[in-house]
């Protein structure tokens, strides 16, 4: 493996570490973009000299450093706030604006769609013209289903910034949004927004979207089921908003989410049934091979635009693209450098990418496939050719779970076990379904008897495969959930993979050794972690709409309190702060229980707890108000009180207040204000989150 | 192809005591979190007897609480009374509050009339239950009803207090039959407007219809006098209940219903995510906080589970 051989790659590291340090930086270099300019002239005396073998070096640095430079400005000048024109300059306080709808509209509880702003201002009379993007979000009706891309809306709303999260470890969408240029939002309510035109935005989108549109609903004609109906349209275009959230578990739990989100491997697929199609045909010549080229290549960016032109699904047209023309010029495409090419390109066509879950595992996942897949298959035995495909698809997965296993334990938290399992069916499902879907959305214009019969047999197809998917998710001990990772030991953990590699290339022990090593820092972190985790005493009121969740950490042992609350709706807030704390059982009981409740370190009595040394009392519009002083630490207000706060504090005095998320925001600043003249510190859990203690 | 392999796997000797100390190493940090909770980490234990004596002091407290901190009262007498005589003490002397008193001193002051013992119920802040204590002993004298019937003889008087020009103005317009008829129908009735008429048949709609006359009196703003003006003109035809799926209907659908709550309606929708389908409406006891039989009953028809 000589770097030399890998051009792309060469470009790709410097590039790729100016973007990170730019985003976590984050502050722009005054002069840096003119620096860089003037590095591109002076570029050109340096490529046309020749230099003495001891300086062979210099045009090299020179260049990583400029691409250093470039990845830095890159992605600090990306932020849609520094922009001068931005509206959050421009008319900071507006409740009205225009803007166009520039991708599809998400369905749920709420229409979330993203509108890039063209006009803001008071009111509509007087608007000034501004750029940036806001997340608007509609409560479902008519006129909001009508809501399509390309749409010109007229908004009247409080645009605001995105949230943080709200719970600790708990999803950061505020961040998630940020790598999708939006750092605002406003939820609009009902008569507050009207459609002024549509067809705006780009044509070539606008097709996409309504061949999307289209094709979902020639797969609803033949699919009622919706569970069916929704693994039909992820399979086949990518679809994903209408998955039932048992099919999202079961196919997450059993490593086959891959399969769902239209990635590489459709587009491998894809590419391998055109293949047989072309020959088929029998193109001859020049002028026939590069006729079956632009075929090719056709057919895989159309699929790519209507399934929505995804991080993985782009990068995999990228990479066959980039792949098939190079064979076109008659040169063998090495892998790694049509890897690295079409990372190169993503990148400079929007930086963002980097920090996309998708991004990553799929580079994750076709590097370890491109590594690891012809080293193990080279020492496998020889199998028949039934049995050797089936033994080619367990490696491959074997290669993939390689190159992602630190990357999916720190975005997903859990290891499917049985992922080699079910990695065989998707394959043979996907591959089915993509070209069955396909035929049948021809023959759906053509030929409507032929399409039922196919649809009945591509639905049982489906059934049946989703039906083994929960088999493989109900076998005993089918995945390990829970496993808390942080950045270091994924960069240690993929430091071991790399040694790994490099062993089987190289064959030397020490590499090895070197690998157990890494293995002990690995192991030395995690047992600093265990034994902080067995001496922790946490105390968390999460923040949940209009309920109350507490948990208390006594050690690893968790004990909960809370109000009827969905399933989701906890798994949402305090799930991952239990798996970062090292918590796996949490039992819970009901607020409005009377009986006492004494475990080692807590205590509860309602409307009292104590944990370890800490006293708390729920405070509820309907308490009253006692006759002695009783001294607590921490006063939960849970619901506006009926008398004054001052009153109920001179009764209980404590150190804390907390509100909660049972009083109303507009009553939060009188409250606030009391405790303030009071002198005891305040959180409202409503607007700054959980409130998190560490004893 | 094997002999690659072997040689593949081939390590020399100190590449092999290397790798063999490393492993050791390697199981001892992946074991020690084991051996530490097992063997070196100390239980902690917190006395709660302060904590528990604490919510004990509380809760003799909370017992006290209402006595200590409103002002002293006696025990509540009883005795005859006439609510259009008495005084403002006698009222507390009964055991009812100040401010109970005061509205009924001012009920009167406005020419409020208590003409039987059920019109003390008009009075807004008395409780039911102080109601249900003082009925027996409310004796209201006939002089007052007397003045009375002269001073209104002329208007129009519901139908119990029979005397009035009542029958003349209001002709009976044959029955109506609760369940079938429409606004027309119903503003043939005397005090009937076609708002009123609206309010009824909405009424009926949402209920999903009626099971007896007596709830055309729950219509929210229709007058007592007023239902008992038209209840003698009133029919029960025969009843096709809508009835509301317990397994399909959504919050909204079932809050709807003016006997469900949007409590209640949240805590149906939530057992039936919790527990899968109801298999009969009488699984609707199981729900904890449905503990009012009557209620219960009240809204077993008109929910079903098909």
């Amino acid at each position: 493996m000589h770097s030399r051989a890998y051009p792309f790659l060469r470009l790709l590291v410097p590039f790729v570490t100016g973007i990170v340090l730019g985003n976590y930086f984050d502050t722009p270099i005054d002069g840096l973009k003119p620096i860089l300019l003037l590095g591109t002239v002076l570029m050109i005396p340096l490529v046309i000299r020749t230099y003495p073998y001891r300086f062979r070096w210099f045009f090299g640095l020179y260049l990583s450093c400029w691409l250093f430079g470039l990845g830095y400005l890159y992605i600090v000048e990306r932020d849609e706030r520094r922009a001068a024109t931005h509206f959050s300059q421009i008319s900071p306080d507006a409740t009205f604006f225009m803007g166009t709808v520039y991708d599809a509209p998400l369905t749920g509880t709420r229409i979330k769609a993203p509108v890039r702003v063209e006009l803001m201002g008071s009111s509509p009379d007087c608007m000034q013209p501004c750029t940036g993007n806001v997340l608007v979000f509609i409560k479902p009706d008519s006129l909001a289903a009508q809501l399509r891309y390309g749409d010109q809306v007229l908004v009247r709303a409080y645009v605001r910034g995105t949230d943080p999260p709200a719970n600790p470890h708990a999803f950061d969408y505020q961040r998630y949004l940020h790598f999708q240029s939006i750092h605002y939002q406003a939820f609009v309510k009902k008569d507050s927004f009207q459609i002024l035109s549509s067809g705006h935005g780009t044509l070539l989108w606008r097709m996409a979207f309504a061949a999307r549109d289209n094709m979902l609903r020639v797969l609803g004609k033949y699919f009622p089921q919706p569970d069916e109906y929704a693994v039909a349209s992820a399979l086949l275009l990518g679809y994903k908003e209408d998955l039932s959230d048992e099919i999202r578990v079961a196919y997450a739990e059993t490593g086959s989410m891959h399969a769902l989100a239209v990635s590489g491997s459709h587009v491998g697929m894809l590419y391998a049934g055109l293949l047989v199609l072309m020959r088929v045909f029998r193109f001859r010549g020049k002028k026939g091979r590069l006729l079956e080229l632009g075929l090719i290549l056709l057919v895989i960016w159309a699929f790519t635009f209507i399934t929505g032109a995804t991080a993985s699904v782009l990068r995999a047209s990228v990479m066959f693209s980039t792949y098939l023309l190079g064979k076109a010029i008659y040169r063998e495409a090495s892998a790694w450098n049509v890897l690295a090419f079409s990372a190169f390109g993503l990148l400079a066509y929007n930086p963002y990418f980097l920090y996309d879950a998708g991004f990553q595992l799929s580079y994750a996942a076709v590097a370890g496939m491109v590594f690891f897949y012809p080293r193990f298959y080279r020492v496998s035995p020889i199998l028949p050719k039934w049995a050797d495909a089936a033994w080619s698809v367990l490696l491959v997965g074997f290669a993939a779970q390689l190159g992602t296993l630190p990357l999916s334990l720190f975005y997903f938290h859990q290891f499917p076990v049985y992922f080699w399992l079910s990695g065989w069916i998707v394959v043979l499902g996907g591959a089915i379904f993509l070209w069955g879907g396909a035929v049948l959305l021809v023959l759906d214009m053509v030929w409507a008897l032929g399409a039922k019969y196919l649809a009945l047999g591509l639905y049982y197809m489906l059934w049946g495969m989703n039906q083994c998917i929960f088999g493989i998710q109900a076998l005993p001990g089918s995945v390990i959930a829970g496993v808390w990772v942080n950045l270091l030991e994924v960069i240690l953990l993929y430091a071991c993979i790399v040694c790994l590699g490099i062993w089987m290339v190289y064959r030397k022990g020490i590499w090895i050794h070197v690998l157990l090593m890494l293995g002990i820092w690995i192991g030395f972190i995690r047992l600093t972690r265990s034994v902080a985790q067995e001496n922790q005493a946490q105390l968390v009121l999460y923040s949940v709409n209009r309920g109350r969740l507490i948990d208390f950490f006594d050690g690893k042992n968790g004990f909960a309190l809370m109000d009827t609350l969905r399933p989701k709706q906890i798994q949402f807030a305090a799930q991952s702060h239990r798996w970062a704390s090292g918590v796996m059982q949490v039992p819970a009981v009901l607020f409005p229980k009377d009986t006492l409740i004494e475990q080692a370190n807590v205590a509860y009595q309602p409307p009292f707890a104590q944990f370890f040394d800490k006293r708390l009392f729920w405070l509820q519009p309907d308490s009253k108000l006692p006759g002695g002083i009783f001294p607590i630490d921490i006063l939960v207000v849970s619901g506006k009180p009926k008398t004054d706060l001052k009153q109920w504090v001179a009764h209980y005095p404590c150190r804390q207040v907390v509100l909660d998320t049972r009083i109303a925001p507009w009553h939060l600043e009188p409250l606030k204000k009391q405790c303030l003249e009071m002198g005891i510190p305040c959180h409202a859990i409503g607007t700054a989150g959980a409130f998190h203690v560490k004893l | 192809m094997l002999r690659a392999f072997i040689q593949h796997l081939h390590f020399t000797k100190t590449e092999r005591f290397g790798a063999l100390g490393l492993a050791f190493l390697f199981c001892m940090v992946y074991t020690a979190p084991e051996i530490y909770h097992r063997y070196f980490l100390q239980a902690r234990k917190t006395d709660f007897s302060a904590f528990q004596r604490f919510v004990a002091a509380h809760a003799a407290d909370l017992g006290i609480e209402t006595d200590s901190l409103q002002p002293a009262k006696q025990a509540p007498a009883v005795f005859h009374f006439d609510p259009n005589t008495a005084s403002a003490e006698d009222f507390e002397r009964l055991g009812l509050s100040e401010k109970t008193a005061q509205s009924i001193l001012h009920y009167r002051e406005k020419g409020g009339q208590f003409r039987k013992p059920e019109d003390f119920q008009k009075i807004y802040t008395l409780s039911i239950k102080d109601f249900e204590r003082l009925e027996p002993y409310i004796r209201i004298s006939a002089k007052q009803e007397k003045w009375k019937d002269q001073e209104y003889a002329d208007a129009p008087r519901p139908a119990q207090y029979a005397g009035g020009g009542y029958e003349k103005k209001y002709p009976p317009r044959g029955p109506v039959d609760i369940n079938r008829s429409s606004v027309e129908d119903w503003v043939k009735l005397p005090m009937i407007g076609e708002k009123r008429a609206r309010q009824i048949i909405n009424f009926r709609e949402s209920l999903g219809g009626f099971l007896s006359v007596e709830q055309v009196r729950e219509v929210f703003n229709l007058p007592d006098s007023v239902y008992h003006m038209i209840l003698p003109q009133l029919v029960l035809g025969t009843q096709t209940l809508h009835k509301l799926n317990l397994n399909t209907a959504s919050i909204e659908d079932l809050n709807h219903h003016p006997y469900i709550s949007g409590k209640q309606a949240m805590l149906i929708v939530r057992y039936r995510e919790q527990h899968g389908a109801f298999a009969s409406v009488e699984d609707l006891k199981n729900i904890i906080a449905f503990k009012d039989q009557s209620w219960l009953e009240k809204i077993k028809p008109y929910v079903g589970i098909e």
